[in-house]
């Protein structure tokens, strides 16, 4: 039973890698523990818009969670351009400041889902989970 | 205010730390401070349906730090 549990684990998640964006090194922290604990791999850690341009051209990851509030440049204007580079990337925006954030404003500037640093870690991360196809 | 008297006093008073400073530089890591409370208590909320008070006064302590970060750090803001 603990075997087939393992395998089960294992293929949650496969490794994908994420690419977090949050310039707050304690919430990249715990964001970072909540994917790794979940079976995907974090790729990389940007602490603004612009970092996560250059990492997202460098690494392709499968998955990027970006934050809204940042300094240099903010995950409003940094998804059109995440989006051009990584074409089928799914891109979460998780701030707190979600309710601001209007659904069409999102796939306008092409992020697929919009979260709120409020809900439970947990509940992210199984989003994250449909969006990527497991 | 002190943190006795503060009702909520873990998350309150590193943003109460954030509000009083003046210099850019430990403004920074301040406000980072207060969002990481922030974030970490409502992270413990997150399974409970109650504490309505404190989360009305944890979002009333994220718009005071949007204000820092736009005004005082520059952050580039949005609309909403």
């Amino acid at each position: 039973m603990k075997q087939v549990e393992r395998v089960l684990r294992k293929k949650r998640g496969d490794g994908k890698a994420v690419l977090i964006v949050d310039d707050n090194p304690g919430v990249r922290l715990a964001v970072s523990q909540a994917f790794l604990l979940d079976g995907f791999s974090v790729c990389g850690e940007a602490t603004n818009g612009r970092e996560a341009i250059e990492l997202t051209k460098q690494l392709i990851p499968d998955l990027i969670i970006l934050d809204l509030s940042m300094p240099v440049m903010n995950g409003l204007q940094a998804a059109p351009e995440l989006r051009k580079i990584a074409p089928t990337t799914p891109i979460i925006l998780l701030t707190f400041y979600g309710s601001e954030v209007v659904a069409g404003q999102a796939s306008k500037i092409g992020a697929d889902l919009v979260l709120s640093k409020t809900e439970a870690l947990f509940s992210v991360v199984n989003k994250a989970h449909s969006l990527v196809g497991d | 205010m002190s943190a006795e008297e503060l009702k909520y006093p873990e998350w309150q008073c590193p943003l109460q730390e954030a509000i009083l400073e003046f210099r850019p530089q430990e403004l920074f890591a301040k406000v980072h401070r207060a969002e990481a409370a922030i974030f970490e208590r409502f992270q413990a909320l997150s399974s409970s349906g109650d504490h309505h008070k404190e989360r009305d006064a944890l979002s009333d302590a994220l718009s005071t730090l949007r204000v820092l970060k736009r005004d005082t750090l520059a952050f580039p803001d949005w609309n909403g």
